[in-house]
C-alpha cells in the first residue's frame, strides 16, 4: 500500500494539471494568440523583401568595387600579409 | 488501470482538447512566423559582416580572394535564404489553413500534422543556419 498510493497521488496530481490545461485555454486567450499569429505572418512579406533588398544592394556593390579594384589607389589597401616581402634593401 | 488512464484522457479530450488543439496550432504558427521572421534577420546580420571580410580581403589588393569570398557567400546566403523562405511560406500557409481546419471533421489530426511540418520547418532553419555557423537570437549555439 505504501508503494501504491504514491502512484495513485502521482497519478490524480498529473490529471488534475492535464484538466488545468485543458480547461486552461480561455477565448481571450485564443483571440490573443490568434491576433500574434496574424500580426507575425502578415508582417513577414515585408521583412523578407527589405533584407532581400538590403543583401542585395550590399552584394551588388561589393561586386562593382571587386570590379573596380584594379583602380583602387594603392594608399587604400592594407598590406597582404600572404604577400611575399620585397628582398632588396 | 492504463486502460482506465486512456479512458479518461479520451473522456477529457471529447470537452476539451480540440481547443486546446487549436491554441497550440496558432501558437504553432506564431512560432513558425517568429522562426522565419528570425532566421531572414540573422541572415541578414551575418550578409552585412561576411561582405566587410570580403571587403577586408579586397583592401589587401586579393581581387580573386575576395571574388571568391563573395561568391562563396552568395550561395550559402541563397541556401539559407531558401529554408528561410520555406518556413515564411509554412507559417503563411499553416495560418491561411486554420478556419479550414477548424472545421473539417478531421480537424485533429489536420492539425497535429500541420504543427509537425511547422516543429521540422523550424528544424530546418535551426540547421541551415548552425550548418553556416549561425544561430536565431537567443538560440543555443
Amino acid at each position: 500500500v505504501t508503494e501504491i498510493l504514491p502512484l495513485i497521488i502521482s497519478g490524480v496530481s498529473k490529471l488534475v494539471g492535464l484538466i488545468e490545461v485543458w480547461s486552461g485555454a480561455s477565448e481571450e486567450k485564443k483571440a490573443e494568440i490568434l491576433a500574434k499569429a496574424k500580426t507575425l505572418v502578415d508582417g513577414l512579406d515585408a521583412l523578407f523583401d527589405a533584407d532581400d533588398a538590403k543583401d542585395k544592394a550590399a552584394m551588388d556593390a561589393f561586386q562593382v568595387q571587386i570590379n573596380d579594384a584594379d583602380r583602387l589607389p594603392a594608399e587604400e589597401r592594407a598590406p597582404n600579409p600572404n604577400q611575399a616581402k620585397d628582398p632588396t634593401p | 488501470m492504463r486502460h482506465i488512464a486512456n479512458l479518461t484522457l479520451w473522456a477529457l479530450c471529447l470537452t476539451g482538447c480540440g481547443d486546446t488543439l487549436a491554441l497550440r496550432y496558432n501558437q504553432a504558427v506564431a512560432t513558425a512566423a517568429i522562426m522565419a521572421g528570425g532566421c531572414r534577420d540573422t541572415l541578414s546580420d551575418a550578409s552585412e559582416h561576411q561582405v566587410a571580410a570580403c571587403g577586408d580581403i579586397l583592401k589587401t589588393g586579393n581581387k580573386a580572394g575576395a571574388q571568391v569570398c563573395l561568391d562563396k557567400w552568395r550561395a550559402l546566403h541563397d541556401k539559407i535564404g531558401e529554408v528561410c523562405k520555406a518556413a515564411k511560406i509554412g507559417a503563411k500557409a499553416a495560418f491561411d489553413a486554420g478556419p479550414v481546419i477548424e472545421a473539417a471533421a478531421t480537424k485533429k489530426t489536420d492539425m497535429l500534422g500541420w504543427i509537425a511540418r511547422l516543429v521540422a520547418l523550424g528544424a530546418d532553419v535551426v540547421k541551415a543556419l548552425g550548418e553556416a555557423g549561425l544561430k536565431l537570437p537567443g538560440g543555443a549555439p
